[in-house]
């Protein structure tokens, strides 16, 4: 083909306009704690904002507190949570009791909200059977496997579907790493196949542990890979509670009302490590990466609206603090004084019916404990 | 009485860590999260937080000390009537759980077959770890068959479904067979590995091992529990060093001297030495202090038929190529005649192990303790070469291998020293100016 000849299709502009649609993530409250959207705010009452502040720096506390018991060799494996307050309590707070909740390993804080105690978390985290056996039972346990979630999604949402329950939908977290894997595709693409009530969240913290997210694909969002099985998808400023809030609730109304799944980008930042097992951010970011998120807090510009309000204070902050601090140690009491663990007692937890296998297993452990 | 912590597992693969500061002193008050000590492991520092409320009455790590996980750090008297628990342990493991093991023996002992001469407690354990897929272990089930009891002949002592077949409930105790899994089952118990074929002693030879051989043997294997080996890999062009020595040869052969290439990588090695202090070093394990050598003397692995002899240039910072290829000469005749003298083999900075006059190009050489490092030289070979201008010539290729002591020598720090060491080898008229 001669050289300058015009080509049939213009790839170059096609890929340069991909991302267009996710130009500008939804924000309500910007990062200098500036009301952007003030028609979205003033849907919230002061005793709503202020319950949402109250989650944040709940789970801010949570994760200080774990931080401190992990040190003290309290607890196993934990996934530090700081800096991702207003995804996590922004989304969580969406949802109902009866929607089913599908948590990674860095969702405890949502598990907890929506109805499991922060002992069993604790217990969880530190392996015990009775750490999955939560009040509320529309919810899994943390999957540990990256992704693999998704799929356990496009299943529980095709149950709600199929027993036509209503006003329910699944509700699921993954990391930006999880959008690598092919379970979150299958996961999305079962779902939209069968318009099955979903809502898909991704919690685009910036990290695959050490793989920075522009490493980890070549699309320039993250939300913009829905568009390809056909699911609508936003990406929202994951710092701001109001802004996360709002998109959520549209999502699950969306889904409710049978028009199939949603995917949710929320654009936040993990603080710490990626687990309590170890690795030093140190050693694969700089500060000046870090310094913008830590100013884009999602406490510091809640504190500042509600301050302006005149319906938050620091004295209040710092009291709320020593409140959540004595409920942790109390539950971290609690959970360390469970019975140690039997191996009949998770075996028992597998399967609801015993396979002739198992239930082998059981009296063998059974007959061994009793000892 | 007393709440005693013990060092927490900080991270995966984290086995120790070094006490750096107490920032508590016995006597003090302390509250529950407040921090009591800063621990400094190979990944970070972390702050330890107290678990508990009280006073401290005995601070059991001192600082500098290297604790492992399960080691007490401070005794906290925190009112309670736990009497403080100075033995190494995990997370206080309640003494009930440690107590049913003398217990389950006898019972286990019961099902072993009467013919076994060697006795089976082991086999019937039903807690012993058994490796074994699961449809072998299935197959078992279904079999009837009691896995703990089968002998592995699988690779790492697996259990294969042949061994199902095969397993006769009054045969031989799975002990004596499993074979593949001795280095592990003879690190643990202290026993040695059995010969291939012990019950035909005809199929072998056996003869003692030469007092050389044994000393070989022990430093060898002394060397490689010091120190974690690394080895990093590189090779340069050297050319223009095959050019300078082909123009000096004769001028060296004229004053009975026999230039090889390998002055010219001591001269090369006492330069990087210079420049990388670290590599002229020792590890003081008694008092974990480093020693810094302020001479450099390198030694030369020296292969002879009646053993391996390290003799080294004395200084060889202070002398001429022509002095340093005189000397080589001398120490390898000297190894050759039996007659090294013991101080001509002490007190080395770094060894060069040449094994290109046979050939060779990679390998991985044990370091020669005390020193910290070693160099591989290979034989220098034809290859393609991509040289400065872009363009692919023959190139004069020689493999250099420089296993490290990763304690003192980190990754990058060795590449940086193969990197001045080939920039000297490549361009040879620089050791001019650095040697």
């Amino acid at each position: 083909m001669a050289n300058g000849s015009k080509q049939i299709v213009d790839f170059a502009k096609i890929k340069a306009t991909m991302a267009d649609p996710y130009k500008h993530p939804v924000q309500v409250i910007d990062r200098e704690g500036k009301v952007v959207d003030p028609d979205t705010l003033a849907k919230y009452s002061d005793d709503q904002l202020v319950d949402f502040m109250k989650k944040m720096v709940w789970e801010r506390t949570l994760h200080e507190q774990t931080m401190n018991f992990s040190r003290q060799g309290r607890l196993g494996f934990y996934a530090p949570t700081a800096g991702e307050e207003a995804s996590e309590m922004g989304s969580v707070t969406a949802f109902k009791d009866q929607d089913f909740l599908l948590p990674a390993y860095r969702d405890l804080p949502q598990m907890i909200q929506h109805g499991t105690t922060v002992a069993k978390g604790f217990l969880w985290s530190k392996g015990h059977v009775q750490g999955n056996q939560h009040e509320n039972p529309n919810m899994l346990f943390p999957q540990i496997i990256i992704g693999a979630q998704y799929v356990e999604t496009a299943g529980v949402a095709l149950g709600i579907k199929k027993n036509k329950d209503e006003d329910r939908v699944a509700f699921v977290y993954t990391g930006d790493g999880g959008t690598s894997q092919g379970d979150w595709y299958e996961g999305v693409n079962f779902t939209s196949a069968f318009q099955a009530p979903a809502v898909f969240f991704v919690q685009n913290n910036g990290w695959a542990i050490s793989v920075p997210r522009y490493k980890q694909t070549g699309a320039e969002t993250l939300a913009q890979k829905a568009v390809a099985m056909g699911v609508p998808s936003v990406q929202v400023d994951g710092m701001d509670i109001v802004a996360v809030h709002e998109v959520s609730k549209a999502a699950r109304e969306f889904a409710v009302a049978g028009n199939g799944p949603v995917v949710i980008e929320t654009l936040t930042y993990r603080y710490g490590a990626h687990s309590s097992a170890g690795d030093d951010p140190s050693r694969y970011r700089t500060k000046e990466e870090e310094k913008p998120w830590f100013d884009a807090d999602p406490l510091i510009r809640m504190r500042k609206v509600l301050t302006d309000k005149g319906v938050w204070s620091q004295d209040q902050e710092d009291k709320l603090v020593d409140e959540y601090k004595d409920e942790f140690k109390e539950a971290m009491k609690e959970a360390e004084a469970a019975p140690a663990q039997k191996v009949s007692d998770f075996l028992k937890w597998t399967y609801n019916v015993p396979t002739p296998a198992v239930k082998k297993q059981i009296a063998e452990f059974e007959a061994k404990e009793s000892k | 009485m007393a709440y005693t912590f013990k060092l927490p597992e900080l991270g995966e693969g984290m086995a120790e860590g070094e006490i750096s500061s107490w920032l508590v002193k016995e006597g003090d008050a302390v509250k529950e999260d407040d921090t009591l000590v800063e621990i400094q492991n190979d990944k970070s520092v972390s702050e330890l937080p107290s678990p508990v409320d009280g006073t401290i009455s005995k601070i059991v790590a001192q600082e500098g000390d290297t604790v492992e996980i399960g080691d007490p750090l401070i005794v906290i008297d925190d009112g309670s009537d736990t009497p403080p628990d100075l033995g190494k342990g995990g997370d206080a493991a309640p003494a009930e759980e440690a107590a049913p093991e003398p217990a389950a023996a006898p019972e286990a002992a019961a099902p072993a077959p009467v013919a076994a001469p060697t006795g089976v407690p082991a086999a019937a354990d039903p807690n012993k770890l058994v490796m074994a897929m699961p449809s072998v272990r299935q197959y078992a089930r279904d079999k009837g068959v009691d896995i703990t009891q089968v002998a592995p002949t699988g690779n790492h002592g697996q259990v294969l479904k042949a061994d199902i077949d095969n397993f006769n409930g009054a045969a031989a105790p799975a002990a004596e067979k499993a074979a593949p899994a001795a280095p592990a089952a003879a690190k643990a118990t202290g026993q040695a590995i059995k010969p291939w074929n012990a019950d035909r002693p005809e199929l072998e030879t056996r003869e003692p091992m030469s007092p050389m051989r044994k000393i070989i043997a022990k430093s060898m294997r002394t060397s490689k529990d010091i120190a974690p080996h690394v080895t990093s890999f590189d090779e340069v062009e050297v050319s223009a060093l095959m050019a300078n020595r082909k123009k000096y040869k004769q001028a060296a052969a004229d004053k009975g001297i026999h230039l090889t290439f390998l002055p010219y990588i001591v001269k090369a090695l006492v330069a990087v030495m210079k420049d990388f202090p670290e590599l002229n070093a020792s590890i003081d394990d008694t008092t974990q202090e480093i020693v810094t050598k302020h001479y450099y003397n390198i030694g030369i692995a020296t292969n002879t038929d009646h053993g391996l002899y390290v003799p080294n240039i004395k200084n060889a910072d202070s002398k001429g190529m022509f002095e340093i290829a005189k000397e080589i000469s001398e120490n390898t005749q000297a190894a050759y005649d039996n007659k090294l003298s013991p101080a001509s083999m002490a007190g080395g900075s770094i060894t060069i192990s040449n094994v290109g006059s046979i050939g060779g190009g990679w390998f991985t050489p044990v370091i020669n303790q005390p020193e910290v490092a070693i160099l591989g030289v290979g034989r220098i070979e034809k290859a393609p070469y991509v040289n400065e201008d872009g363009d692919i010539v023959v190139g004069r290729m020689l493999k250099l291998s420089m296993s490290y002591d990763h304690r003192l020598i980190d990754g990058a720090l060795a590449q940086n020293i193969l990197n001045e060491m080939k920039a000297l080898l490549h361009d040879p008229e620089m050791l001019l100016m650095e040697g």
